[in-house]
């Protein structure tokens, strides 16, 4: 069905202009254009239009076939990419609390009246902010990404996006990452420690998994 | 009355872009030369673009695994049809860059852009946006190892864009975080360019009349021809695979779209941003920069107008319309210049048998009595084979133009009418001069179909035969009429027609 749509939604404007193309040809006849009359096709003038449009075109068979490379050959890469939620902002309204204390009242009132209404209108001016989450990536002993990643959403409530990419020497690497999601001043969350070989051309991603429940490295 | 308008001749840029045509003319004709095209061809090849894509679409799968597979499929076990259509959607593509950069650099050379023209110049810039911006996520759903640096590298300039609060790098850190959902990402906005340049089309020519948006036949069916040599020269294929745990290796490039990305290696994506908008704005303040002094636009007389709408079925430019009678004549109509969008090239004085529009500058009457002045000289002369031009200025260029005297050096049997465009040559102007006693009068328009103010000749050449009032008088013997189109660098071709046309004309008497 969403492929009908696209395809109107395209297809329309070609058919808008195709109509005032051909209302436009029927108005130029009708206010004394010349009679048109189909002339035979031309051929030598196609074969010669057809030669020198194919000079026009032709750089595009070699500038298509031109390499290029950003990267060195040389190069590994190790990406930091991951998506994570930072703790909620300690706020003096705890949203579970308050839908817990609400359900109460609904059912309690519910045993006396026949219609109850939910009162959710405090539930939105509960502040929702979450805390940035914060990245540390050391290697060899050396801090190579030290940055706090701010939480997405207009009320600054989803997860935060985090993802670095580091060019760096094939050969074994030790790599140290730790995580913080409570907000400054607090320890690490999570913590990974690793040695890691990188091949030339070689990509590994530290992410954390949500499953595990750790930072890892892939 | 002003001052009298005078006459330059082409830049050096100008002549130096009309010599590159010349040869091209030679071998095709003005009528199928695909330089006077380019804006047209560019919207065919994009109707090329529009139909391959379609059917590339009806066999891409949108998602992760699939888009590779599918494309691949296509190319491999369709080559016959579906690789072709590929190889076409391709290299319309890049044609499409080619034809709109040689229509931009042909407009600035020629002086097609100030004034009048902004509108289009800055709907221009917007369309090559559009078109970058498209062709570039095209490459995308490709899902090839080209596809995954041109992904890699795009998604790095966009991430520097304030307004995309989320790394769209993330999606292709592994295999594992890249989603099918992406994929319809793209391909909705590959299909979105297409609608956005029928719009920006719309805007371009929406000041133009009659706006020539499809070729001749002949360049038409070239242009597929062209296309599938290419197709079958070199067909398009897809590279190895996109593999994410792999970094980008050295791919071919399609320089045409991706140009701007190798500047990655030496600046920031920041300073890229910086220089792209830099470059555009630059680009579509031209026609402000350096702006030449306007003629004045056209006046109309109203207590001459009879509101037959003539002027305004021949103005190139919209600058006319009709509105309803304000002096109580006995008339429905009366015509109203615009005066930012009149280009004082006299067409609508050429369409007007009544003397009710005027260039203030170059009056019909001025011209008139130009006209009276000169053939009186060469009839002074009482040598046989007296010949008037009318000369465009903006076609072959004639000394005589340029000091407004009318003399042509050397070639005392002749005098010259300069007018800004051929359009603005009434029927009455060349039977007054053949009535007051020349042999022949010689047309010399601009090249076929590069007309600079789009439809002079067009429109004169109507006039001559007879079905586009005002029309030229059928009593008038069209064997002392000559009409040669002819370019600003082609002065040697003019000697030499004006020379053959006396000779034929001394022949007869």
């Amino acid at each position: 069905m969403w492929i009908a749509g696209v395809l109107l939604a395209f297809i329309l404007p070609v058919i808008y202009i195709a109509i005032k193309e051909w209302r436009s040809k029927k108005a130029s006849e009708k206010d004394g254009g010349p009679p048109k009359k189909k002339e035979p096709m031309n051929w030598s003038a196609l074969a010669r239009v057809s030669v020198i449009l194919f000079v026009l075109i032709l750089p595009s068979v070699w500038l298509s076939d031109i390499s290029y490379s950003f990267y060195r050959k040389e190069d590994a890469a190790l990406k930091v990419a991951f998506k994570h939620s930072g703790e909620r902002v300690a706020a003096d309204c705890e949203e579970a609390d308050f839908i817990k204390k609400e359900g109460e009242r609904y059912r309690k009132e519910l045993k006396d009246k026949r219609q109850v209404k939910m009162s959710m209108s405090k539930l939105g001016r509960c502040p929702r902010e979450r805390h940035p989450v914060v990245v540390e990536l050391y290697m060899a002993g050396e801090k190579r990404l030290d940055k706090a990643y701010s939480p997405t959403g207009l009320k600054k409530d989803m997860a935060s996006y985090v993802f670095e990419e580091f060019l760096i020497e094939p050969g074994m690497h030790r790599v140290e990452a730790k995580l913080y999601r409570s907000g400054p001043g607090r320890p690490a969350d999570f913590s990974l420690d690793d040695t890691v070989e990188l091949k030339p051309g070689e990509i590994r991603v530290v992410r954390f998994d949500e499953k595990a429940g750790a930072l890892m490295i892939e | 009355m002003g001052e009298k308008r005078g006459f330059s001749r082409a830049s050096f840029a100008e002549r130096a872009w009309l010599a590159i045509e010349k040869p091209v003319n030679a071998v095709v004709t003005s009528e199928y030369n695909p330089f006077h095209y380019l804006g047209a061809i560019s919207i065919f090849f994009l109707w090329i673009i529009l139909v391959t894509g379609v059917y590339l679409f009806l066999f891409y799968d949108i998602s992760a695994r699939g888009a590779y597979l599918s494309v691949q499929s296509l190319t491999m076990r369709q080559w016959y049809l579906g690789g072709v259509m590929r190889s076409l959607h391709r290299y319309a593509s890049d044609g499409l860059i080619i034809t709109m950069l040689l229509h931009a650099f042909r407009c600035f050379v020629t002086g097609r852009y100030r004034h009048w023209r902004w509108l289009a110049w800055v709907s221009g810039a917007a369309m090559a946006w559009v078109i970058w911006i498209g062709g570039i996520f095209g490459y995308w759903m490709v899902w090839d190892e080209r596809a995954k640096l041109i992904a890699t590298l795009s998604a790095r300039m966009l991430e520097n864009i304030p307004i995309f609060g989320l790394p769209l790098s993330l999606n292709f850190a592994r295999a594992g975080s890249l989603t099918d959902q992406l994929f319809y990402i793209i391909l909705f906005i590959h299909f979105s360019t297409a609608f956005f340049l029928f719009i920006l089309i719309m805007v371009h020519i929406a000041r133009i009349t009659k706006a020539v948006i499809n070729p001749p036949r002949v360049v038409a069916y070239g242009i597929i021809l062209a296309l599938l040599a290419l197709s079958f020269m070199k067909p398009a294929v897809s590279g190895s695979p996109a593999e994410l745990k792999r970094l980008a290796e050295a791919v071919p490039f399609d320089w045409f779209f991706m140009f701007i990305f190798p500047f990655l290696n030496w600046v920031s994506e920041r300073a890229l941003w910086g220089f792209i908008v830099a470059i555009t704005l630059v680009f579509a303040s031209v026609p402000w920069l350096g702006r030449k002094k306007r003629n004045p636009p056209a006046k109309v007389t109203l207590e001459n107008c009879t509101g037959c709408e003539l002027c305004m079925e021949d103005c190139p430019y919209q600058a006319i319309s009709m509105r309803k009678r304000t002096d109580g004549m006995p008339y429905p109509l009366e015509a109203v210049v615009v005066d930012k969008r009149c280009a004082s090239c006299g067409l609508c004085v050429g369409a007007c048998d009544y003397k009710a529009i005027n260039l203030p500058d170059m009056p019909e009457d001025q011209v008139k009595d130009d006209i009276k002045r000169l053939v009186a000289e060469l009839k002074e002369k009482g040598e046989c084979g007296k010949v008037l031009v009318f000369a465009c200025a903006k076609g072959p260029w004639i000394e005589g133009i340029k000091d407004g005297n009318g003399g042509l050096n050397g070639y005392d049997w002749a005098r010259v009418v300069a007018l800004p465009c051929i359009g603005m040559l009434q029927p009455s102007m060349l039977s007054m001069a053949l009535d007051r006693g020349v042999d022949g009068v010689f047309i010399a328009s601009c090249a076929e179909g590069d007309c600079h103010f789009r439809k002079g000749n067009d429109w004169l050449s109507g006039r001559l035969a007879g079905f586009r009032p005002p029309v030229v008088k059928k009593s008038l013997d069209r064997s002392r009429i000559g009409l040669q189109y002819l370019s600003s660098v082609e002065g040697d071709a003019f000697i030499k027609e004006l020379t053959a046309f006396r000779e034929g004309l001394k022949a007869r008497s």
